[in-house]
């Protein structure tokens, strides 16, 4: 963490760093860290943390090690909201792209359940129907960029890619209480999740109210998406590689997966958005660029160490 | 006789077509009974109605005299446990963990784990002889063990009565031969009302004290098996010939289906036509 708010386009040692943070370093390095790139670690921790607990809820409820709010349509659904806003409502795309991202992936997440829901859902049919959407979605998003102007496309691209570039003080205190309670609740509810990673008939023999804790879990790993979304953009492969990561060090059970889950999210973003912003400056390029980069691998190294079979 | 489970006038159906229509069945308390009868006879359909994974189009099922539909199902989760058709357990979960699970419905925001759960668990753990093998992960196991630590779960519910959906399907004679035993056992020794749909009827008339024949979603016949099991059931319950006699060993009524085979020289087996 250090080393990151240490590295940039000015370059600062380990030890100045701490110091600055501390408030007891050289005057220009603590405007550096404290305004720009402090803010920026934050949000990567924040937002790595929000979409590995989301990606982990959704793969235990779907009972399906493929899905993630990226994978069923959520963050798809809110990409088509802000692309539109960013091509052709330029001038409100400055206040209104969070709002109106989260609003579309929550919409999206509710049209897809409504359409899954015969008497109860099913995951199987949630994940069909998101996918669906999720293509429908990108159709939709690729014909607005099409259509727009060249010089809003170029933006579009940087926020579908995903980055924490903008993140000011500002954007850190709004998203963290939305991160905060989203988050607590997650663990909260993992006995539920735990119950209903089993299945819905042995959930049922255990007592566990199968489609209202289901709803509960999906709106939770909903919000902390659609939150994500409309701060940073989405970031691909984190809500889908980061909770594989933490099964492998700990096992299915939520009440230890969870957090572990939590952390390897904030560093798989903290250190894309490190590598993104430092292996090609001064240009400062989106961190959704890297994450599938870093972590891939990784995942790759688990899976071969635990000798595990997919 | 005090019934355990019992249902009144129970109709079934998936979509539009009943399977079972005006069923009033009853159970005993503190005895083994088997569910038997032909593929598609409805027998797994009442089972899993039993077990409230599937409602009722019409009448009630009463699980120790009052309606399940009425109480919740944390409530009824207490008081019985299923362990459906070939459950499937997450990746990587431990025997340990997934015993624990069986505790669900005793925990609550306010009493987290304590340390009668911990008993009931090392307990479940114990009669079903997994406690060498609670940290392995379920899905490394063989077949047998697999289904030993599902009972497992299901044991460390702590309930009177336990409803099992073909417990030994996809296992071998010998592991079969082990999860009926336990089962046996635990009626036996602990008093527990065992539920359960068997595919083999010569296993079931030995382990069950009371046998019921289901046909075309009807109780065709109810008693001990040594009672029920005749020639003339076989034939219209499964719609196969056989002969029908006593068990060398056990005394229990034995099916020897007709049909085609071997027939050694110095064998006379008149009974079989054609």
């Amino acid at each position: 963490m250090i080393i990151s708010v240490g590295l940039g386009e000015m370059n600062i040692s380990p030890l100045d760093a701490t110091r600055a943070l501390f408030g007891i370093g050289n005057p220009s390095d603590e405007v550096i860290i404290y305004t720009l790139r402090l803010p920026r670690l934050l949000m990567a921790l924040l937002v790595g943390a929000s979409l590995a607990v989301s990606g982990a809820i959704l793969q235990g409820v779907m009972r399906n090690p493929l899905s993630s709010p990226d994978v069923i349509g959520i963050t798809g659904g809110a990409s088509v909201v802000a692309v539109f806003l960013l091509t052709f409502l330029t001038d409100l795309a400055t206040y209104w792209l969070p709002l109106a991202s989260f609003v579309g992936g929550s919409l999206t997440a509710l049209f897809i359940y409504s359409l899954a829901w015969k008497q109860g859902v099913s995951p199987l049919r949630i994940v069909l129907i998101g996918i669906g959407i999720n293509a429908a979605a990108n159709g939709l998003t690729t014909l607005l960029l099409i259509l727009s102007p060249m010089y809003a496309v170029n933006q579009a691209m940087v926020w579908l890619t995903g980055s924490v570039y903008s993140s000011s003080w500002k954007t850190v205190t709004t998203f963290f209480p939305w991160a905060l309670v989203l988050l607590s609740l997650s663990f909260v509810i993992s006995r539920h999740l735990n119950a209903q990673q089993m299945g819905d008939e042995v959930a049922t023999g255990i007592g566990h109210q199968v489609q209202r804790h289901r709803l509960i879990a999906v709106l939770v790993s909903v919000g902390l998406a659609s939150s994500v979304v409309a701060f940073t953009g989405p970031i691909a492969f984190v809500g889908l590689m980061a909770p594989h990561i933490a099964r492998m060090l700990t096992g299915p059970s939520y009440g230890r997966m969870l957090p572990i889950a939590a952390l390897v999210g904030s560093f798989l973003v903290m250190s894309a958005d490190l590598i993104a912003r430092t292996a090609f400056s001064p240009l400062d390029l989106p961190a959704g660029l890297f994450t599938a980069a870093l972590g891939a691998p990784f995942l790759i190294i688990l899976l071969h160490r635990s000798g595990q079979k997919f | 006789m005090k019934p355990t489970l019992a249902t009144d006038r129970l109709t079934l159906a998936y979509g539009s077509s009943p399977i079972i229509n005006n069923l009033n069945l009853t159970i005993p308390k503190g005895k083994v009974t088997t569910l038997v009868g032909a593929n598609g006879c409805g027998k797994s359909t009442l089972l899993r109605s039993l077990a409230r994974l599937l409602k009722p189009r019409n009448g009630v099922i009463l699980l120790n005299g009052k309606d399940i539909t009425q109480q919740s199902t944390r409530k009824t989760a207490c008081e019985m446990a299923i362990l459906p058709q070939g459950p499937v357990a997450p990746e990587g979960l431990t025997v340990h963990q997934l015993t624990k699970q069986g505790r669900y419905p005793y925990q609550s925001w306010l009493s987290q784990w304590s340390a009668e759960d911990e008993e009931k668990v090392a307990w479940a753990l114990e009669v079903t002889g997994m406690l060498p093998l609670k940290d392995r992960p379920v899905d490394s196991l063989s077949g047998g063990q697999r289904q030993r630590a599902w009972i497992a779960m299901t044991l460390a519910q702590d309930t009177d009565t336990l409803l099992l959906d073909e417990p030994t399907t996809y296992l071998d004679l010998t592991h079969q031969i082990e999860v009926l035993d336990l089962l046996y056992d635990l009626n036996e020794r602990e008093g527990r009302t065992i539920v359960m749909v068997l595919h083999d009827l010569n296993l079931a008339a030995r382990y069950a004290h009371e046998m019921i024949a289901i046909c075309q979603g009807n109780v065709y016949s109810q008693g001990y098996p040594e009672n029920i099991v005749t020639e003339e059931l076989v034939r219209e319950v499964f719609q196969l010939d056989c002969q029908v006699i006593s068990d060398p060993v056990f005394g229990t009524p034995m099916c020897i289906p007709h049909g085609k085979g071997r027939i050694l020289q110095h064998r006379k087996l008149t009974a079989i036509g054609g």
